[in-house]
């Protein structure tokens, strides 16, 4: 359909143009491929003590495209335009945008993939491997997830997402000869073919309603038909099949969030992986689900009249959020397996960002759900990483990851302890924290809509405020008994010291700085996340 | 100047200092002290100041105007930034009342909007939030005033000021903090963070009752509630996991309820505003009854938890017991007074027609009865020392709610000067019980006797402090229950006991049964004191028990020669100039409310 029926004048003409202009604005995208295969090229000649030092490589492989996406920021373009017959029509039908929507999410990938890296290098169980492949595979998540950042085509999304999950599974299953880390990919791998399936069947089901696969077009022609179900003519879309299309997709995307019903992979994936990799699963993968799933429901904007009818696609996504924020926080209540809880606790949080999902498309509102998730993101990043980070550096030294291991633990190592405690009160959100100003956002943008709009949506959005409060509350619980068993189990002045390499005292203390700096300085941080624009989204 | 910032964030400073690697530990703990002091001296040269201000208000100077005056020029300057062309476009759409600002409608300003660009909507906005605030009138009450923009897009500001509510429990907060960190001289296990988390507490302390801005509050709000969980859980008593975890979540959860309301008080506000006095002049404008009496709720428990109001007490005596006894003073001195003053600053002058309805009326003082007297009752069947003040806390809390309930001048004056007498009376009795426990290393009651034989001094003061909670004519707590039942009792002003006819609940009854409070409080406290210091010397143990410390002298003498001077002086010291401010506040709830 796309390549079959093209002649060869308008291939000069639309095609190679569209692709040599494209390609400048995918310097960044190609640094991190050409960097991944440079590290495996170089790692075949080195000896395997020395692979690890290939880290410094791919921290520079992710500082450089860095830069070149700062000088591309403010670009918004429509990236390798396929479908020719668009072109004509609105001229933006390309499989990639680039806007300073993906441009965030792209230096995040490139950024957040920095720390990664470093804990890997100081990480013990990393210490006897061959890291080539490790961080070669690595850099190429990463390029997945600039990616899928940036996808603006059905194609294009599923293409990227299987890239993130596949490098994903050979990273959780780096262990090679631990069972821990095999079962935990093969049951990534099980759960991740059945959500690939079924968003693969939710787009074919939407490109049958509306004729398209371009995500712009396809919101557009999709709401067009919801708000006048007779006048649908030629498309002769029915709101079943159009919700059951969007929920497919979504929980393809789902997964990658792991949000409620996808997220059951979850726990046993973060306890088998590689700590470093968890913390990246947990972070970036989030990210990059959140970033393609903003992106493909923002272009649904319901119009008033369509709120109340039988497409009530904002209630479904108010229903997952609440049940994904309840369950992962009351689940990690009673884990004495810290990777576990911290499993649960990115369940919650995915909870809690599905919040600015829920709101995405209603009305009447000064800031998006897309720019609140945007600034969540960095706050969790922040603190996620963090708290991964401590938790790598304890486990160097106590090669164990379990709550009862962290008794008196603060005292031993007085600056991770401190560290780990303004992480752990950031993810609990408690001022003076990022975490603190992610939530309070959400919350505002919950209620600014809610008492907007009123009738029953309001309602609904009123009792998910109060969900998400009482979630609040609950998580103090599991949270506060880290920091409990860091510090009030028992006073160990003096006792003996955790010794920390430098590296790792320096990442922490960049991230605990970065925690506080999100707070204080909100204003700065806020002008670049409420400014953020989705091209062809009208703000 | 920035008296205030200097004064909030002195504390933190001098935590900053003090944990630095490089002090032997005795320098660390001189070092806190000091600091402390030094925020203790700027409080007390604030509250000077302050009198002399309310004293002479036309010849007030610089910090010491009032907020009218500092926020009609920060209107200018906030004009000023337009450049000259929009300013005068600016100027002449600018409303000039709280009902003009409340009149403009959403097409005025979406046409608004238009009219003078994003910058210039933006600055009218701000400036007509700064129009109604400089016309409420508590604004010309508010002295050492602060304020810059802090997150714009949300328009958060970094607003303090302080006026005769807040002055006295921030001079209280800066008095405890030295009395409390001499006391903790004896702390030897991890003393570094001991000091340094108490002077966090400070500055969140001293931070809540400056804040005006709702944002700047929560944070500060939830600021001292994470030193206090660790003070309790890691230097607490035996069971203190579990106090401190159990304090922390009832706190939280009242903490996240009241972030839902203030975010409802910010979208249902037009123009969107954190600024607390902003908000005083707009909402009883356009609140609906019902969305009042719900924030109203909302708000309360917030503020109750902290209070503790029945049947949210349950958390005090369990921290009260583990807590180390500098930080039970805290607790009782100032923490539960977070709670009070949220009444006095949020509730009721931010909703002041739910406040005054019958059914809250009757919820208010029915809750504070039952403070009262479950409260005495409770304290009169503990075994416990430490037990038994935790619950008389819960008692004399009841007498703030009730002096609130009746929304007189008189019960207001005295609710809130019991905040501040039960502050030194309570911070008193648990230095007493302190200094007895680190002796006995025990507070069963039935196993003291006879400690007045070997204790005379620490006896002499310890009955200073008992008959202050008791009463006693003469000691402060006296001049404070005085007013707050003279309140209740008026029959021209009290909500509680004017005719069910004109909005009050012609409940008298109500009144005379918390009268009970104070017989009962006689008992508890005479017991105690029977069987703690009277009689012969019950254990061969007590025979060698030394008398008061330096350090024990240094923390209770203060306290008690505080009791004294208020409870012969109240004017002079304390009343004249909390009266002011506290009668423009009943004034306002009072008309908005159409009493």
């Amino acid at each position: 359909m796309l390549l079959l029926d093209i002649d060869l004048e308008q291939f000069r003409e639309v095609f190679v143009p569209s692709i040599t202009k494209s390609l400048h604005f995918f310097g960044p995208e190609f640094q991190v491929a050409i960097a991944a295969m440079v590290i495996l090229l170089i790692d075949l000649v080195l000896p395997r003590k020395a692979s690890r030092q290939l880290a410094w490589l791919a921290v520079f492989a992710c500082l450089y495209p860095a830069l070149s996406v700062l000088s591309l920021y403010e670009e918004s373009q429509s990236l390798f335009i396929a479908d020719h017959a668009a072109v004509s029509a609105d001229g933006a039908s390309g499989m990639l945008a680039m806007d300073s929507y993906a441009n965030f999410f792209k230096l995040f990938f490139l950024l957040g993939a920095v720390p990664v890296i470093l804990l890997s290098y100081v990480a013990k169980e990393l210490e006897d491997r061959r890291m080539g492949e490790y961080y070669a595979i690595l850099l190429a998540s990463i390029l997945a997830g600039m990616l899928m950042a940036s996808s603006a085509h059905f194609l294009m999304a599923f293409i990227s997402l299987e890239f993130l999950s596949i490098c994903s599974y050979i990273l959780v299953g780096f262990h090679k000869n631990s069972r821990a880390s095999s079962e935990a990919a093969l049951k990534y791998i099980i759960y991740g073919s059945v959500a690939a399936g079924v968003m693969g069947y939710g787009l074919s089901l939407l490109y049958g309603l509306t004729g398209t696969g371009d995500l712009q077009k396809f919101g557009e022609r999709l709401m067009a038909s919801i708000a006048n179900p007779e006048a649908a003519g030629t498309l002769n879309v029915t709101a079943v099949a159009a919700t059951l299309g969007l929920l497919m997709t979504f929980l393809g995307l789902a997964y990658k969030m792991a949000a409620i019903p996808m997220h059951f992979w979850c726990p046993d994936v973060y306890e088998g992986a590689p700590t470093p990799i968890t913390a990246f699963l947990s972070v970036a993968s989030k990210a990059a689900g959140f970033a393609l799933c903003l992106r493909f429901f923002s272009n649904l904007k319901f119009a008033d009249a369509a709120l109340d009818q039988a497409i009530s696609w904002p209630v479904v996504m108010i229903v997952i959020s609440m049940v994904t924020m309840t369950v992962g926080n009351f689940a990690a209540l009673w884990q004495e397996n810290l990777k576990r809880l911290f499993a649960y606790s990115s369940i919650a949080h995915a909870g809690y960002m599905m919040m600015g999902v829920s709101i995405l498309g209603i009305p009447g509102a000064s800031t998006g759900g897309v720019q609140l998730i945007a600034y969540y993101l960095l706050a969790y990043l922040a603190m996620n990483l963090g708290a991964f980070a401590v938790v790598i550096l304890i486990e160097n030294r106590t090669r164990s990851v379990n709550l009862s291991d962290y008794n008196g633990m603060g005292w031993r190592a007085p600056f991770l302890g401190v560290a780990l405690t303004v992480f752990l009160f950031s993810l609990i959100g408690i001022p003076p924290t990022a975490g603190f100003t992610g939530k309070f956002q959400l919350f505002m943008g919950v209620l600014e809509r809610a008492a907007k709009i009123g009738g029953h949506l309001g309602t609904l959005l009123y009792i998910l405020a109060v969900v998400a409060v009482i979630n609040t509350a609950v998580s103090v619980y599991y949270y506060a008994r880290i920091i409990r068993n860091l510090y009030l189990t028992r006073i160990e002045e003096g006792g003996e010291r955790v010794s920390v390499p430098f590296l790792g005292t320096a990442l922490v203390a960049v991230l605990v700085a970065m925690t506080f700096y999100l707070f204080f300085s909100a204003e700065s941080i806020l002008d670049k996340t409420l400014n953020l624009k989705i091209l062809g989204v009208l703000p | 100047m920035y008296t205030l910032t200097w004064l909030t964030f002195f504390p933190l400073l001098t935590a900053g200092v003090i944990l630095l690697p490089i002090w032997p530990k005795s320098v660390m703990k001189f070092l806190a002290v000091v600091g402390a002091f030094i925020t203790f001296i700027i409080a007390t040269g604030i509250a000077r100041d302050y009198s002399d201000a309310e004293r002479s208000p036309g010849a007030a100077q610089g910090p010491a105007r009032g907020a009218d005056a500092v926020l009609k020029e920060l209107i200018e300057s906030e004009l000023v930034q337009l450049g000259s062309g929009l300013i005068d476009q600016v100027r002449a759409r600018l409303p000039k009342s709280a009902d003009e600002v409340k009149s403009v409608s959403e097409d005025t300003r979406k046409a608004l909007l238009v009219e003078l660009g994003k910058k210039g909507f933006h600055a009218w906005e701000r400036a007509s939030e700064l129009v109604v605030a400089s016309s409420v009138p508590q604004a010309s009450r508010l002295r050492y005033v602060e304020f810059a923009p802090w997150i714009g897009q949300f328009k958060i500001n970094y607003f303090m000021a302080v006026d005769g509510l807040s002055l006295p429990l921030v001079w209280l907060t800066a008095l405890l903090g030295v009395l409390c960190l001499v006391y903790s001289w004896t702390i030897d296990q991890g003393t570094k963070a001991y000091y340094a988390l108490f002077l966090i507490l400070e500055t969140g302390l001293i931070g809540v009752f400056c804040a005006l801005d709702f944002f700047l509050f929560y944070v500060f709000w939830e600021i001292v509630l994470l030193p206090m969980w660790f003070l309790i859980g890691i230097w607490g008593g035996p069971n203190r996991i579990y106090a401190a975890i159990k304090f922390f979540i009832y706190t939280l959860v009242g903490s996240v309820i009241m972030l839902l309301a203030m975010l409802v008080f910010y979208f249902k506000t037009e123009p969107h505003t954190f600024n607390i006095i902003t908000l005083m002049g707009l909402t009883p404008l356009t609140y609906s009854l019902q969305l009042q009496t719900m924030l109203f709720l909302a708000l309360f428990i917030g503020f109750a938890i902290k209070v503790p109001v029945f049947p949210f007490h349950t958390w005090l005596p369990d921290a009260h017991v583990e807590a180390p006894t500098a930080i039970s003073v805290v607790l009782a001195g100032v923490l539960l007074k977070m709670g009070g003053y949220g009444f006095f600053r949020f509730s009721y002058p931010l909703l002041p027609q739910a406040a005054t309805q019958r059914g809250m009326i009757w919820f208010i003082a029915i809750l504070a009865l039952i403070n009262i007297v479950y409260g005495a009752f409770c304290a009169m069947a503990q075994k416990d020392f430490k037990k038994l003040v935790a619950y008389s806390s819960v008692s004399h809390m009841g007498y703030v709610l009730l002096g609130l309930a009746s929304l007189s001048y008189m019960g207001i004056d005295g609710a809130v000067l019991q905040m501040f007498t039960h502050g030194i009376s309570s911070a008193m009795l648990f230095f007493i019980v302190g200094v007895i426990y680190d002796r006995a290393h025990h507070r069963d009651l039935d196993r003291f006797g006879g400690i007045g034989l070997q204790m005379p001094w620490y006896t002499g003061i310890a009955t200073v402090g008992f008959f202050t909670s008791l009463g006693l004519p003469g000691l402060c707590g006296f001049i404070s229950e005085v007013l707050v039942f003279l309140g209740s009792w008026d029959t021209s002003m009290s909500l509680i006991t004017t005719p069910a006819g004109d909005k009050g609940l012609g409940a008298r009854w109500i009144v005379y049964v918390s009268l009970l409070g104070v017989v009962l409080a006689a008992v508890y406290i005479l017991w105690t004191i029977q069987r703690v210091y009277l009689g012969n010397v019950k254990d061969e143990h007590y025979k060698h028990f030394p008398d008061l410390s330096f350090r024990e002298v240094v923390a209770l003498v203060p306290l008690a020669f505080l009791c004294v001077v208020i409870g012969l002086l109240p004017n002079p010291t304390i009343l004249n100039h909390i009266d002011p401010s506290l009668r423009e506040l009943t004034d306002m709830v009072r008309k908005a409310a159409g009493l």
